[in-house]
């Protein structure tokens, strides 16, 4: 028996992919190259069974990518089924008639496969780059999400009046696929945020690998139903998202020493890249200090054989 | 706690595409059946 049958008794999980690369031209080729090997996995996670393909944002010179919205409409044409999302789209830094009309375009060229993830970012020198107060930051997240939501679910002209963005009389087009709008996943990192995407019956999504997070995560999660539960929504309804690094190899000694070599590389990466961005601070010390042995044995992340993270993917689900 | 949605960073961290796509292959095909039964690439045999 290769892994419990236990496993097969109807116990529900959602697999997705996620693309937030540090590229390099030794490892990946040219950026043509490298665009296509990931196009190619889509494909492949589609004939695997996986749910969903998710390309982040970023504006950071080779890190993840400038306009994941492309990526997104390239591996619509090459996929029929895969789920498509963003990992996430940093709505401050963008007007939000373009997003909510350009993402709009990507539900109906998906054929209703769109999968919204949302945030804010963590690189600081992305805001004045694009010339956006930094301290508007969290307005303008929550302003921007408002407006995307009116969007997608006014039919005929709609008017806004915010802080930042004012319109009268806008047509949104073209109208979303998905009814009443698709899946916004809305970047959680503390209780607050998980309150808020609750209070607007949003889906989470959560990086489960950054600091002590695993004491954090179970407490969020009941504050999160609870508030669902508060506004009249249905916990049912909505997806918790956990987002983290995974290597899975026949030989779990190689599972957890590459696992361990790549999610490192990336922790120091991102810590070098967030101090660079904003200068020091705990999280980014903590990441590019941080041991992946330890995150895995705090199941932070997942490093294993088929057979291990089948468990412990199990265990992600309350089981 | 219930998590209901695991999005997996593998390529990161200059993992290379042909060891990404190993690595996604076993767990699609290892992994992903036991929790969607008929939809996966090869089912597990318990």
């Amino acid at each position: 028996m290769q892994v419990s049958d236990r496993f097969n008794k109807g116990i529900k999980m959602k697999f997705g992919i996620c693309y937030n690369v540090d590229y390099q031209a030794e490892v990946h080729g040219s950026p043509a190259d490298y665009y296509e090997s990931i196009l190619d996995q889509c494909v492949l996670l589609e004939e695997l069974g996986f749910d969903s393909a998710w390309f982040s944002e970023h504006h950071s010179g080779p890190y993840s990518f400038g306009n994941p919205a492309l990526m997104i409409a390239t591996a619509a044409t090459r996929t029929r089924r895969l789920k498509l999302g963003t990992g996430v789209s940093l709505l401050p830094l963008h007007h939000p008639i373009v997003l909510s009309e350009e993402y709009a375009m990507l539900d109906q060229l998906t054929g209703g496969r769109l999968e919204y993830g949302v945030g804010r970012g963590y690189l600081l020198h992305e805001y004045p780059w694009l010339n956006i107060p930094l301290d508007e930051s969290a307005p303008r997240y929550r302003e921007a999400l408002d407006f995307i939501i009116q969007a997608w679910t006014t039919k005929g002209k709609m008017s806004f009046e915010g802080e930042f963005f004012k319109v009268d009389g806008y047509k949104p087009f073209p109208n979303v696929v998905q009814q009443p709008m698709p899946r916004i996943f809305a970047s959680a990192v503390s209780a607050e945020s998980f309150a808020y995407a609750a209070s607007k019956n949003l889906d989470i999504g959560v990086a489960i690998f950054v600091p002590g997070m695993n004491e954090l995560l179970p407490g969020y999660i009941a504050e999160y139903e609870s508030a669902l539960a508060d506004h009249g929504f249905a916990r049912s309804d909505r997806q918790v998202m956990g987002i983290t690094q995974m290597y899975c190899a026949e030989d779990p000694e190689e599972a957890l020493a590459e696992g361990c070599r790549y999610a490192e590389n990336y922790f120091k990466f991102f810590g070098t890249t967030m101090i660079e961005s904003g200068g020091p601070n705990p999280v980014a010390e903590y990441m590019m200090q941080v041991k992946a042995s330890g995150l895995n044995d705090l199941n932070q992340t997942l490093f294993g054989t088929p057979e291990e993270l089948s468990t412990r993917s199990s265990g992600c689900a309350g089981i | 706690m219930k998590i209901d949605y695991l999005q997996l960073e593998v390529a990161q961290g200059g993992c290379r595409p042909d060891k990404v796509v190993d690595v996604l292959r076993l767990f699609g095909e290892k992994v992903i059946p036991h929790f969607k039964q008929g939809t996966g690439a090869g089912v597990l045999a318990a």
